[in-house]
């Protein structure tokens, strides 16, 4: 990767140049909008869209890539679950497996289960089980976090 | 893959239920055997155990699914299909060959005991609970709108 800096008035601009399907590119992105609302992902077709935090309903691993839901859109991103959950908890992003991820705010509803597990059902209707091990730090976030 | 993972989740549930049953059922098993003192239990009873309580817990999810409420009907089905079950079970393969009327009599209140435990679990405690969560959810869900508020 090659960094330059050029000095001149106005405002600061930032210009990234490099491949579509860059990770690199992808993360940078994210690290330069650091409390952006929205994350830099991969389209179906391959291109780099800004997807607003608040519409991603819950994102999973599929061999080794982390792929985000909306109501009707599929999306990939180039950052892991922890780090989006770390980035954008304050916005709803939930850790609730090994391998998924679910926006807080899109649950409808949640169903206690057996061995110490939750049932999430998501507004697009999909149901996810939030496990053993990630249950009770759920319980903690609803009920200090906001 | 959506039915799959359906077919997944259901699976997950049913052998939960079904290692619970198997292993309650399992234990009585080994109480009758020490009272007799036999200190075993042979594999062939263990497997036909196994088979009686596999086969209640897919029944279970039948007459009682997760997502919808328990109807007396259904709750009333639940019961006598454990009791044909497991009795149906016992006196066929022989658990518990040979056992007098007072073991008889224990055994029927742990099974009616243990199948009223189970109800209670899932449609009284869990019920609770999930109206809790979902109490809480809400009022997460809330606080993060007014959250989103002030910084718009």
């Amino acid at each position: 990767m090659n960094i330059r800096v050029e000095h001149g008035p106005g405002e600061v601009q930032v210009i990234l140049r490099g491949p579509e399907d860059s990770a690199e590119l992808l993360r940078i992105l994210a690290l330069l909008e650091q409390d952006a609302t929205r994350l830099w992902v991969w389209d179906e077709c391959r291109r780099t869209v800004a997807l607003p935090i608040r519409d991603i309903i819950w994102g999973e691993v599929v061999d080794d890539k982390v792929f985000l839901y909306t109501a009707a859109e599929m999306y990939q991103t180039a950052l892991g679950l922890g780090m989006l959950e770390s980035r954008w908890e304050h916005l709803g992003l939930f850790r609730c497996a090994k391998s998924a991820l679910v926006n807080l705010n899109a649950i409808q509803a949640l169903r206690s289960l057996g061995g110490n597990r939750i049932e999430a059902t998501l507004k697009n209707g999909e149901k996810i089980v939030v496990s053993r091990r990630y249950a009770p730090l759920l319980r903690e976030r609803i009920q200090d976090g906001g | 893959m959506k039915r799959f993972l359906g077919l997944y989740r259901w699976a997950m549930q049913m052998k939960l239920r079904m290692g619970i049953y198997t292993l309650a059922l399992l234990l009585c098993k080994m109480v009758w055997n020490a009272i007799q003192g036999v200190n075993y239990v042979l594999s062939l009873e263990i497997v036909g155990m196994w088979v009686a309580c596999l086969l209640f817990a897919v029944v279970e999810t039948i007459l009682l699914p997760r997502e919808k409420e328990p109807t007396p009907v259904r709750t009333v089905a639940w019961v006598l299909v454990g009791n044909v079950i497991f009795w149906g079970g016992s006196l066929w393969l022989g658990w518990f060959a040979g056992v007098p009327l007072w073991g008889g009599a224990v055994l029927v209140l742990l099974l009616e005991a243990g199948l009223a435990a189970m109800w209670f679990g899932d449609h009284v405690a869990m019920r609770a609970d999930s109206a809790v969560l979902n109490r809480q959810l809400r009022a997460f869900q809330r606080r993060q709108e007014h959250a989103g508020d002030d910084v718009r």
